[in-house]
């Protein structure tokens, strides 16, 4: 028996805030806020929202979809279904996360089908990747040529304002309320991306609620020493 | 305000209200009981701004009026005088000093002005219900042990009592973790109950008001909003806030897919707990629980005490090691009246069900320790 047993928690997971008011705007991303903002006004028939894991497209996806009323397809759907039978879903769709599906030659056709259907009837759709389009391998030229000349809508690496926010939604998304001298400890010792602030709060809220203390800095302190052994 | 009052009966309506104040208060009035003689009744309540117990109970008024007290100071004072006594309470003209005075005692205690409590038990509140005593103790002694104290989860800090559905049967439902473990308890909702909000009583409203329930009538009026609870007994109103915050979502954390299965009679399995973990240290008081076959074995051990094991026969074959906080386990298998208890195990990281094979009624859960 080792000589501090380890409590294991139940397994609460926060609820994320989803609306347009939990958003959270700052330089980094208010290129493409402001692009979801301008929709129906788009000049083409689709809009790519590109960003790091962890970033937000699929929260500002799910803001457009509550604006547009939009269907979310599933990207394995662009095999299994066709582009008719896509379309057919709605008069405006979310393709959430393509990223894998690229290269794919069959999948890659569809999208390319479903990208004339929704020129040629003016409809709109919203692809979230996490490569800009200019980096990804297509393996289809008309579609490289399409995709790399649509909008896109790119969400950075975070500054450190916004990283204060997320970080303060998130813990508030699980009803734990910080201190100031708990955020300001996270920012400069953190990896500069929203996915190390979920696992960051994640991790503090399982430790903590395992050895039945708050957050604070020493929490904070014993919660990064541990990640960085990782 | 003017007044006679047999001690034993200031005395017991002292004790219930009594308790409600802090001791450290930085808001001096609520050190005090609001006292009030009216119409043969001497009406006592008291206050911490989120919870308000207000009692009646009768007296011989010579004279109505009203005046607050050092509440503690006033209950220890009667709680000294002799037994079979008559208090007498008397405000002097001033309204600043009230007079105790039994036998041949006498006290004078200093009083603040009635204007300045705090009254939170005022207001229509939406929904009633009716709730037969029996079944509200029930529903708080299974599930109290289970709530949190940790402040931070303000939220798990009292017990979510809630209408629920359970195999298609409308159920009232009382839940309470601390994230280590949970219990659950139901019974059949009450008339009125089924649009009732789901709400978080918080944890000392929960001790008051089960110290109250003993001497409760057979039913205990229950009337709620979505900030709000009261209790209504004979002569007793007891009105809290509620937490304003969120409940878990706990029906995720009851796990459908265990499939180790095991009985034990659940009193030699809390006698075994409790005597291995004389030997288990520090805040975890792990013991280890080991089943192989129709065997049962519970160990701890100790760098500075020894080590511990005990065997058990059990129904049911399985083979897992599994380590518990052994106050966690005794908390349960305590409310086991039965004479079954049925664990349902996964793994040595997940989450066990414990049941009283006689009672559908209540559900717990326990996280293990990583031993």
């Amino acid at each position: 028996m080792k000589a501090k047993a380890e409590q294991i928690p139940l397994d609460f997971e926060g609820r994320s805030a989803l609306g347009r008011e939990d958003y959270l705007i700052g330089p980094s991303n208010q290129d493409a806020v402001g692009w979801i903002d301008r929709w129906p006004d788009w000049p083409g028939p689709v809009l790519v929202l590109n960003g790091p894991a962890a970033s937000g497209k699929t929260h500002l996806a799910a803001v457009w979809r509550d604006k547009t009323g939009a269907e979310i397809i599933k990207p394995e759907m662009l095999l299994s279904k066709t582009a008719d039978q896509i379309a057919g879903a709605g008069e405006t769709l979310i393709l959430d996360g393509i990223d894998p599906w690229l290269s794919d030659r069959e999948a890659e056709t569809t999208l390319f089908h479903l990208y004339n259907i929704f020129k040629e009837e003016q409809r709109t759709f919203l692809v979230t990747m996490r490569m800009a389009p200019s980096h990804a391998d297509f393996v289809i030229a008309d579609l490289a040529s399409r995709m790399r000349a649509a909008p896109v809508a790119s969400i950075h690496a975070p500054d450190d304002i916004l990283l204060a926010s997320v970080l303060i939604k998130l813990f508030s998304d699980r009803q734990l309320s910080v201190g100031n001298e708990v955020i300001k400890y996270i920012l400069p010792r953190m990896e500069r991306s929203f996915a190390a602030a979920r696992d960051i709060v994640s991790r503090a809220d399982k430790v903590a609620l395992s050895q039945k203390r708050g957050i604070s800095v020493p929490l904070l302190r014993q919660v990064m020493a541990q990640m960085q052994e990782y | 305000m003017k007044l006679s009052i047999e001690r034993a009966a200031l005395l017991r309506s002292l004790n219930h209200v009594q308790s409600v104040v802090e001791r450290r208060n930085t808001i001096p009035i609520l050190a005090n009981v609001l006292l009030k003689a009216d119409d043969g009744m001497l009406t006592l309540t008291t206050t911490d701004m989120d919870l308000e117990i207000n009692e009646s109970v009768a007296a011989d008024v010579s004279s109505d009026g009203t005046t607050t007290a050092p509440a503690h100071t006033l209950h220890d004072i009667v709680r000294k005088l002799p037994d079979g006594s008559d208090v007498e309470l008397e405000l002097n003209a001033e309204g600043t000093q009230m007079t105790v005075k039994a036998g041949r005692s006498q006290f004078k205690l200093s009083c603040l002005p009635t204007e300045d409590f705090p009254q939170i038990g005022a207001g229509d509140l939406p929904s009633s219900i009716a709730v037969p005593a029996a079944d509200l103790r029930a529903l708080i002694d299974r599930t109290r042990f289970a709530m949190s104290t940790e402040e931070t989860r303000y939220y798990l800090n009292g017990i979510y009592f809630h209408p629920a559905d359970q195999e298609g049967v409308a159920v009232l439902r009382a839940v309470a973790t601390d994230g280590h473990r949970l219990a659950r308890f139901e019974m059949p909702l009450p008339d009125g109950a089924a649009d009732m909000p789901s709400v978080i009583i918080p944890r000392k409203t929960i001790g008051e008001l089960r110290k109250l329930i003993d001497e409760a009538a057979d039913t205990i009026q229950i009337e709620l909003s979505e900030a709000k609870i009261r209790f209504v007994f004979d002569h007793i109103v007891l009105t809290s806030k509620l937490i304003d915050g969120t409940f878990p979502d706990y029906q995720r954390v009851i796990p459908e897919g265990n499939d180790k299965i095991v009985e034990v009679d659940p009193k030699l399995f809390t006698s075994a707990i409790d005597r291995v973990s004389t030997i288990s240290d520090g805040k975890s008081r792990a013991v280890k629980v080991a089943l192989n076959g129709k065997q049962m074995t519970i160990s701890a051990s100790s760098a500075e005490s020894g080590s511990a094991t005990e065997e058990l026969e059990v129904n049911g074959e399985i083979d897992i090691e599994i380590g518990f906080n052994a106050k966690y386990l005794l908390d349960i298998t305590s409310q086991i009246e039965g004479e079954g208890c049925r664990l349902t195990l996964a793994d040595p990281a997940s989450p066990t069900i414990i049941q009283d094979n006689s009672d559908p009624s209540s559900l717990y859960v326990i996280m293990p320790l990583r031993v």
